[in-house]
Parts: C-alpha cells; sequence; structure tokens
C-alpha cells in the first residue's frame, strides 16, 4: 500500500488544484478495486512486486487536461523512479557519491593523460569544476532526504527544476572554451593545431568563457 | 514499402481507429450507465463486453459527459469504502435515444454504401 501511495502523491501533484482530492480519490479507489480483483483471482494477496508491475501496466491514452499531465507522468516513471522509490534513489545516491569520490581524488585536474594523449584543459575549467561539484554535494543531500521523506513530491520537483537549471547554465558557460591544447606521443605537433584552433576560436567567440578565462589568467 | 511508410500507416491507422471508437465510446457509456455503476465496474464490464478502455480516457469522459448534464453522480459508500457512482440523467436518456437512432442510421447507410461497392461482408 506505501507503493500505492506513493504513486498517488507523485500523481497527484501534476493535477489541478481544484480536482485533485476529487480525482485522486475515485483514482485510488479504481486501484484498490483492480488490486481486489487480481488477489480473487489469485486467491492471495499481492506482493509489492506485483503491485509495482500493476501500476506500471495502467495504460496512458490520455486527452483531458487533468489526466494529460497524469500521462506524461506515467511515461516516465519506470526511468525516473519517482514513485518506485528506493532502488533509483539509492542508485542517484551511488551516482552522486561516485562524483564526489572522483572530484575529490582529482581537485580540478588541468592535465588528462590518457593513451598517450594530454589534454590540457583551459584555466577557466576550475570554476565550471566548483560549480559541478556543488551541484554534486547537493544533488547527494537531496537524495539522502528523499529517502527519508518520499513525499515530499512539491519539494523535489522544484529543486530538481533548480539543480537542471543550474546543470544546463554550467554546460551552456563550458561551451566556450574548456581544452587548452592536446598533444598526442609521436605526432608533430601541427597535426593536433585543429584542437588548438578550435578552442582559440570559442574563446574568441564566447564572452562569458573569455572573460572567465582572463580572470583565471594570472 | 519503406518501413517509415509502415510506421506512418500504423500511426495514422492508429489516430482514425481511435477517431471512430470516440463516438462510440459515449454511446456505450451511456447505454452502461443506464444501470448505476462506480467507475471501476463501468470499465471492466465494458472490457467484457469487448470495449477496453483505460481510465485515463474513461473517467475524462465521465467528467465531461456530468458536465454536460448527461450524467449524475455521487459519492457513496459501499463495501466500507467511498465510491462515486454514476447513472445517466434524464438528458442523457434522450440524448442516448437520438444517438443510438443516429448510429442505426450510419449503420444501415454504410452497409448500403459497401454492398454497392462489393465490400460488404454479405
Amino acid at each position: 500500500m506505501d507503493l500505492i501511495n506513493r504513486y498517488l502523491q507523485a500523481v497527484k501533484f501534476w493535477l489541478p488544484k481544484n480536482q485533485k482530492q476529487d480525482i485522486i480519490a475515485e483514482l485510488a479507489e479504481d486501484l484498490r478495486s483492480q488490486i481486489e480483483d487480481r488477489e480473487a483471482e489469485l486467491g492471495r494477496q499481492l506482493n509489492e512486486s506485483e503491485v509495482a508491475e500493476l501500476l506500471k501496466q495502467r495504460p496512458g491514452v490520455v486527452s483531458n487536461l487533468p489526466f494529460s499531465c497524469w500521462r506524461s507522468w506515467q511515461g516516465s516513471t519506470c526511468c525516473l523512479g519517482c514513485w518506485c522509490g528506493s532502488p533509483a534513489r539509492s542508485v542517484n545516491i551511488v551516482f552522486c557519491s561516485w562524483w564526489l569520490w572522483w572530484a575529490g581524488g582529482h581537485w580540478y585536474p588541468t592535465l588528462i593523460h590518457f593513451a598517450g594523449v594530454t589534454v590540457t584543459l583551459a584555466p577557466v575549467w576550475r570554476y565550471f569544476f566548483w560549480g559541478y561539484f556543488l551541484l554534486g554535494v547537493v544533488n547527494t543531500v537531496a537524495s539522502a532526504v528523499n529517502v527519508f521523506r518520499p513525499y515530499w513530491t512539491l519539494e523535489r520537483a522544484v529543486f530538481r527544476l533548480l539543480s537542471d537549471g543550474a546543470g544546463s547554465a554550467i554546460c551552456w558557460l563550458m561551451k566556450a572554451n574548456i581544452v587548452a591544447a592536446i598533444s598526442v606521443v609521436n605526432v608533430a605537433p601541427e597535426k593536433t593545431q585543429w584542437s588548438h584552433t578550435r578552442s582559440t576560436g570559442g574563446r574568441q567567440n564566447y564572452f562569458p568563457g573569455r572573460s572567465l578565462s582572463a580572470r583565471s589568467s594570472p | 514499402m519503406t518501413q517509415s511508410t509502415n510506421n506512418g500507416n500504423d500511426s495514422l491507422l492508429e489516430n482514425l481507429r481511435l477517431e471512430l471508437r470516440r463516438g462510440c465510446l459515449v454511446l456505450a457509456v451511456l447505454a452502461e450507465l443506464r444501470n448505476e455503476q462506480y467507475g471501476y465496474t463501468l470499465r471492466k464490464g465494458l472490457a467484457e463486453r469487448g470495449l477496453e478502455v483505460d481510465e485515463g480516457t474513461l473517467y475524462p469522459l465521465l467528467r465531461r459527459l456530468e458536465t454536460q448534464g448527461l450524467l449524475a453522480s455521487e459519492w457513496r459508500e459501499e463495501d466500507k469504502r467511498n465510491k462515486r457512482f454514476y447513472k445517466i440523467s434524464r438528458d442523457g436518456k434522450l440524448v442516448l435515444k437520438q444517438l443510438l437512432a443516429e448510429w442505426q442510421g450510419i449503420g444501415l447507410s454504410l452497409e448500403g454504401i459497401l454492398k454497392e461497392s462489393g465490400h460488404g461482408s454479405h
């Protein structure tokens, strides 16, 4: 039943305020009747994974306004784990933790060596690094909170919106110029010139990146 | 025929099929609700008669028909649970009668057209 409540809470978030209670009450009744029917067929109670399966099977051909959000939400449930709950959140925590670990071990590296290729990052990278680092920390905390407060649907959505917005802003700024140079062992410098040229072009064309670069230069 | 054309035809067919079903569904729901029922039993009843309809289609339709004055609903307790029961209204009965006549007329016309063009099943 906890799973059903989480499902209903998640659906509720997307419904128009004045119809929320009414639609949710009816949807809840429909769900419970369906579960009862299934249990009567099987002669036993459904376990959690069977209930989850039943929820996932809920079809999504929706036409009216209150239900259209429900449909778009339904399409994303399996991927995002909004109501699937703990497994998805755990994966999120593991990912964020890994990111923090990785970041902690490297502390804004400006040189990356891989298979004979050396990539030198522009000094501006450190700003993006700290931006992502901060987002990583905040996301990890948010995921941890979500494990204990699965019903904070509205807060989670608002937070995710802000977090995604910040991430997108950083990506947009990163467009400017990240790579300063690429050198490859046993390859003449002029053959790797394209990277440098491209990078320089980005620096000239993108003002925020250029200004950050200028500030970070000695 | 390429795969993209096939996909295009499938999608077109699906749209036309849904369009065709939409009108029939109103008739079916109004007819079913000559006896009072709540959402789930209505959906189940329709499915048992070969007209499967998901809740995302049915409940909005019920709300629309109620707003149009063709249905009436009330929350009532049954088996210790609150359920919303729907029933066709007086106006709904009138509309159903007219729609059924229209439906039968369309059926007859279509049958005639199909016979004439040699595509009839008879």
